[in-house]
Order: C-alpha cells, then sequence, then structure tokens
C-alpha cells in the first residue's frame, strides 16, 4: 500500500520500501524515510494536502505526490 | 584557527553562531551559488574565526548545501569542526557525525544543543559513552547561552591534543578514519543509540501534539491565522509604522535637514552644498531608513514565529494553494510580509529552500502594494473616483492576480522542472527568547543596511544633481528647467500609449524610484498644492489614471527593494532580468487598461487600440519566452533547480 492511499490517522505502519531514487530517495532519508521504520499519519493540512507523518519519532511534512513513493505494509 | 559549525538544518547552528560571534559576522555568498556564507570571529579570541556551514544532513554530494560542506571540509581543512547536535534527536543527527569521521580526518567536538529540553522530553544522554566511542562530546544550550565557553575549551583541548598526536604518531589519523571506514553508518547507529541515550515518555511532544490540533484544525486553521497576522500588521504598519514614520519624517526633514543648511550656510558654504546634502542626501536616505523602524519590528515578529515553530504550519496551512502556481507553501510568508513592504519580504525569500522557487518568489513579491503604494492610490483615486470605494482596494487584486497570473505562466513554462520532495521537518513548539530574537532581526537589519546604502546614497546624489541642475550645471531653482525635466520630455513618449505622456508624470515615475510615495511629493512640486486636482485632471483621463496606478503598482519597486532584490538574487544577471520584468509587465498592464478602456470610451481609436492590444500579447510572450530560455541555462549551472530536463543534468 503506498502512503498516499492510506487515510487512517494514529495507526502505525512499518515502511516497506522508498520507491524512487537519487535526490528524491535522498531527501526522504535524510529525514528518516527508510525500509523498516515506524510511521503514522499525525494529521492533514485544512486543504488536505499536505500531510503530517509521525516517522522514527520525528514530525514530517510530506506532499501526497511524495508519499506515493513510500511504500507501506 | 579556524572552526567550522556543522550540523543538520534546525539544530540551532545559527543560535550558536551568533552566540560565538556577536555580531562580528560578515555575510555573503559562497563562490557561484547563492547560499549564504557566515563568517565571524570568536568575541573572546579573536583569533579563532568561525564558519557557518549550510545545514545539511549528509556530506553525498546531491543539493547544493552538501557540495559546498564536502569542498569546505576537504579543501580549506579547518582546524576543528563543531558538530551541532539536536539532543533530542541524537539518532538521526549521527548519519552526519559518522559520515564526517569516515570523510575527514580533522578532529570533531559534538555539541549537544537545546540540553535545557532534555527533562521535556524524558531524554537521558550518556557523555561518556559518546565521548569514548565517537568524540568529544559537551551538553550545551545555544539559546540559553549555557556552556558555551566550556565548548570552546573543549575545542581548544581537542586542537591541541590532535596536534600532539599529529608529532608523536602521524599515523593516529590515519588509523581513526581507516576504523570509520569500514562501518554501515545504519547499522552501527541502531546497535549503538542505547547506550547513547534512553528515552521515556516527552511531555513536549505531548504538548505539542495538542497544540497542532487546534492549530491545523480544518476549520480553525484559517482564522487563527488571519488573526495572527492581523495583530502583526496592527503593531507593526500601524502603531510603529504610523506614529514612527511619521514622527521621523517631521524630525529628519525639519530638525536636522533645516538645521544643518542653517548651520551649513553659516559656515559659508555654497548653496549647492548644502542643498546636496539636504535636499540630496538627507533627504533621499531618510526617506528609505525611515522605513527601517517597522522593518524592525515585523522582523522581530517573524523571527518570533519561526522561533516558536508557527511559520512551519504555515508553510503547511498554505502548500496546497500555492503549489498551485508552482511555489510551495515557505512562499506565502514573503508574499504576507510584501503587503507592509517589499524589503523584509524580499529578504525573508531566504526560508524558501529551493533556489527556482526562491527566485520567482523574490519577482513576484513587489506586485504586492506595499504601504509605499498606498498614499499614491489615496491621492489618484479620490481626484478621479471620489465616489467608488473599490478603486483603491481593486490594486491589492490586481497585485495578486498578477502574482497568480505570472506564477501560473512561469510554471507552465517551466514544465518540465524536476521539482525535489516537498518534505521538511516539523519543529516541535518552543519558547522563544527575546534577546535571541532582537539580536537575529539586528543582524539581519544591519547586513540589510550596509548594503543599501552601497546602492542608495549614489542613487539619490543622481538623482538631486538631475533634479537641480541644467546642462550648463548651473543650479535651477525650479525642476522645469532642470535636465531631470529634460530627460523627462524625452522619454514621456514611451508613456503616451498607456495613456500618461506628460513629461511630469515621467519625472514623477523616475522620481518613484526614490520611493513610491515620491511621486506624489514630486507632483505637489510641479503642480503647486494648490491646484494639483484639477491639474491631474487636466492631465490624465480617469482610466489614463487607472492605468498610472497600475504601472505604479507593478512596475519595477523603490531603490531599498531593489537592493535588497539583488542582495537575495546574489547574481546581477538575474536582478536585471528581474528589475526588466517587473517594468515589462507593469508597462504591458497599464497599455491593456489603457487601450482596452480606450474601446468603451473613444471609438475612433479602435484600429490603435486593437494593434496595441496585438502588441502587448506578442511582447508578452516574447518575453516571457527570452525569460524562461534563460531560466533554463542557469538551471543547469549549478545542476539545481534543473528545468531542462535534459538527461546530461542528471548527474
Amino acid at each position: 500500500m503506498l502512503l498516499s492511499d492510506f487515510k487512517k490517522k494514529n495507526e502505525l505502519k512499518i515502511i516497506q520500501k522508498i520507491d524512487c531514487d537519487g535526490i528524491r530517495k535522498q531527501r526522504l532519508s535524510n529525514l528518516g524515510f527508510c525500509k523498516g521504520v515506524d510511521i503514522q499519519i499525525k494529521a492533514f493540512a485544512p486543504l488536505g494536502d499536505p500531510m503530517i507523518v509521525t516517522v522514527g519519532g520525528s514530525d514530517c511534512v510530506i506532499r501526497k505526490s511524495d508519499a506515493r513513493f513510500v511504500v507501506i505494509d | 584557527m579556524t572552526i567550522a559549525l556543522l550540523g543538520n538544518p534546525n539544530s540551532g547552528k545559527t543560535t550558536l553562531f551568533n552566540q560565538l560571534t556577536k555580531l562580528s559576522q560578515k555575510v555573503g555568498n559562497w563562490a557561484g551559488v547563492t547560499v549564504q556564507k557566515k563568517e565571524g570571529v570568536y568575541h573572546l579570541d579573536k583569533d579563532i574565526k568561525i564558519v557557518d556551514l549550510p545545514g545539511v544532513y549528509s556530506l553525498n554530494p546531491i543539493s547544493n548545501d552538501e557540495i559546498i560542506t564536502n569542498n569546505y571540509l576537504k579543501t580549506e581543512k579547518p582546524d576543528c569542526i563543531i558538530n551541532i547536535i539536536d539532543s533530542s534527536n541524537l539518532e538521526r543527527s549521527l548519519t552526519l557525525t559518522i559520515q564526517t569521521l569516515q570523510s575527514t580526518n580533522i578532529p570533531i567536538v559534538l555539541a549537544l544543543n537545546m540540553s535545557d529540553e532534555l527533562d521535556g522530553h524524558g531524554i537521558t544522554l550518556n557523555l561518556d559513552k559518546l565521548s569514548s566511542m565517537i568524540a568529544p562530546s559537551i551538553l550545551i544550550s545555544a539559546k540559553n547561552k549555557k556552556n558555551i565557553h566550556s565548548l570552546m575549551q573543549l575545542v581548544n583541548e581537542t586542537v591541541q591534543k590532535s596536534n600532539s598526536e599529529d608529532t608523536h604518531n602521524c599515523l593516529y589519523k590515519d588509523s581513526l578514519q581507516q576504523k570509520w571506514k569500514n562501518i554501515v553508518i545504519k547499522d552501527y547507529i541502531s546497535a549503538n543509540i542505547d547506550n547513547f541515550c534512553t528515552k521515556t515518555n516527552s511531555k513536549i511532544r505531548r504538548i505539542t501534539d495538542i497544540i497542532d490540533k487546534i492549530i491545523l484544525n480544518k476549520w480553525l486553521a484559517f482564522p487563527i491565522f488571519a488573526s495572527i497576522i492581523f495583530c502583526m500588521y496592527i503593531v507593526s504598519i500601524q502603531l510603529v509604522g504610523g506614529l514612527l514614520t511619521d514622527t521621523l519624517t517631521t524630525f529628519v526633514e525639519d530638525t536636522i535637514g533645516e538645521n544643518f543648511r542653517t548651520w551649513l550656510n553659516e559656515l559659508g558654504a555654497s548653496i549647492w552644498v548644502s542643498s546636496l546634502f539636504v535636499d540630496g542626501i538627507i533627504a533621499g536616505v531618510g526617506a528609505v531608513l525611515l522605513f527601517l523602524p517597522q522593518i524592525v519590528v515585523l522582523f522581530i515578529f517573524i523571527t518570533a514565529l519561526e522561533g516558536c515553530g508557527y511559520m512551519a504550519r504555515v508553510a503547511v496551512i498554505m502548500d496546497r494553494l500555492f503549489n498551485k502556481i508552482g511555489l510551495s507553501g515557505k512562499s506565502f510568508i514573503p508574499m504576507l510580509i510584501g503587503c507592509g513592504c517589499s524589503v523584509p519580504a524580499i529578504m525573508s525569500a531566504k526560508t524558501v529552500d529551493d533556489e527556482f522557487e526562491r527566485r520567482t518568489t523574490v519577482m513576484l513579491v513587489p506586485f504586492i502594494p506595499c504601504s509605499a503604494k498606498l498614499p499614491v492610490f489615496a491621492l489618484m483615486a479620490g481626484v478621479f473616483f471620489p465616489h467608488n470605494l473599490f478603486v483603491a482596494p481593486s490594486m491589492y487584486f490586481l497585485g495578486i492576480g498578477i502574482v497568480i497570473a505570472a506564477g501560473y505562466i512561469i510554471k507552465l513554462f517551466n514544465k518540465n522542472r524536476k521539482i525535489d520532495a516537498f518534505v521538511f521537518d516539523l519543529p516541535y513548539y518552543r519558547v522563544p527568547i527575546l534577546n535571541n530574537m532582537i539580536i537575529e532581526s539586528l543582524s539581519k537589519i544591519k547586513d540589510f543596511a550596509l548594503k543599501a546604502a552601497v546602492i542608495i546614497v549614489p542613487m539619490t546624489i543622481v538623482l538631486w544633481f538631475l533634479q537641480s541642475f541644467d546642462w550648463n550645471f548651473a543650479m535651477v531653482d525650479n525642476v522645469e528647467n532642470s535636465m531631470l525635466a529634460v530627460i523627462g520630455k524625452s522619454i514621456s513618449w514611451l508613456f503616451t500609449p498607456l495613456g500618461f505622456g506628460d513629461w511630469r508624470v515621467a519625472i514623477a515615475i523616475i522620481t518613484g524610484f526614490l520611493a513610491k510615495e515620491t511621486s506624489i511629493a514630486t507632483f505637489g512640486v510641479l503642480f503647486g498644492e494648490v491646484g494639483l486636482e484639477s491639474a491631474l485632471q487636466g492631465i490624465f483621463l480617469p482610466h489614463a489614471a487607472y492605468a498610472f496606478m497600475a504601472f505604479i503598482l507593478l512596475s519595477a519597486p523603490c531603490i531599498a527593494a531593489i537592493a535588497a532584490t539583488k542582495k537575495e538574487l546574489g547574481n546581477t544577471k538575474w536582478w536585471i532580468v528581474t528589475m526588466l520584468f517587473q517594468t515589462i509587465v507593469g508597462y504591458l498592464v497599464a497599455l491593456a487598461i489603457f487601450q482596452i478602456c480606450n474601446l468603451w470610451v473613444e471609438h475612433t481609436q479602435i484600429t490603435i487600440s486593437i494593434l496595441a492590444i496585438l502588441f502587448i500579447i506578442a511582447i508578452f510572450a516574447i518575453s516571457l519566452k527570452l525569460y524562461l530560455s534563460g531560466s533554463k541555462g542557469s538551471g543547469c549551472a549549478g545542476c539545481n533547480g534543473c528545468s531542462s530536463g535534459k538527461k546530461s543534468c542528471d548527474k
């Protein structure tokens, strides 16, 4: 399942794969988006995009267009 | 001795840098790129130079920031690296630390910052383990000035120790680097993190979660946001700006200016000397510097909102809307400040990470009507449309409309631009410290004032000279006989298609570059304050007056904003492109307004109008094309914000 399709808040998931490469992958992994890390959706912005996720214990903002590269279980 | 500050973004690097250097900092750009370079000396020992490296998460040379950091460490070889670490996020920060240990043999000291928040996060750190296994470590709190001096002592000891080891055993450092070379960073951290810190429940996190529930709530987010902005405006623009600026204006012009003139005359200076100082330099620089109080207050507000973590939430709230015109939520803050004054607005574009977005933001911000343009709108609307309340506010809609249109078109033409992932760290809420906020704002202002002076003083002198002398270099009593008038007459034809081809209007536009409200003062001088209204009505048709307002709104901004633009773009070519872009947009929009209204008003000129409109469209398309082909070239040079989509750029 892709993170961008997941709608439930506060449900713990584990990242299976980061499905991209280059700068985007580096940017994501800088902020802790790596295989095997815990992730949960904390909130959505008032207009629905971007969303705030808690990844590996810290909060990050991610657009849905980037969240579709994050594969969760 | 040179010390480099290395750390993740938001780890408190800038605060530590400000504490160590106490405003001795010099700000410039790293060679070839617009990334800011900050240097200073340690305030207790002037022999220690401190360099603030860009905030990075890794040394993999991917973006400009990382390339700069990497090159600096490899080629400049600082004597010591202070690695600033956000104590609440040790796990993530150590990646950079170990990567640095792997790639250099420069001694490193770990400064575990935000130690004041450790209790709140329920974290206990094992400093002995960190020191013995990784590098000498110390707990500091940059914002509370705790342990800063001890940190520098530790740096000194480490450097001395490393130097003595150097003479005894040259191979020691290499073997140390070798030890780290064979380590897989991720595995090493996850295997050892429990040795370094233990975590229990975080109180700060719980509070942050609660505040976020309110601030980012679907229904409350926008009302809360609007009220915060409203307060910011009332205080900085209305209270401080309105009261202080008016008082200061009278003080500078009447008290200082006139007394200085009397004093100079008593000394026996010739009229032109006193006029140069009083009418030229004092009046010109004064007009710009008088905006400083409100800029300072605005900046303190912005630094406070940034420091407490609210600005990051604003970027979240506004991102969706700005994404539509190819920008991100982070571009919203400059636009907002632009309603007050373009200068701090352009300066605050720094917070936009992406180079393309930052440049576009700087280009678009002056289209938002700033407070100095309001007197122009008020006068023109009052004279020509006294019963229409919507004319002056319509300028706001026009400005916002042009921002959206231009942003959208720039986005359309840059379809192939690779958008880097828009992900960023959402900080915890913190209570900002007033003292730090003031120092931070002042360092930004000081930087601006110095740079601006280099542009403003020569420009005001040139304008004064043109205004006060004729071609025989004899001083004139009346502007009508001056060089400026001749220049006005020679360029006024340019404005004929816009409906205001009078030479006096051309002069008002030129003097408007000093500060937009100066245009009004110029009208006052040229027409006399008494008959101003009827004189203006004799020159402008009502729709020409509206076109004039649009031109003042959109064409290149005042000198101070032009100076800020140059500083923020850091590149002369882009600066000129931006000025031309703004002036061309202003010209074309004014042309369109006047000519389209002419279709209704004067039926005889239909052919001319249609030709003019076609001309507008052609110019607009050509200039955009030129602008965009320029942006592709420059995007490739740094391999950042690449817009051409060429494979060769994807290194």
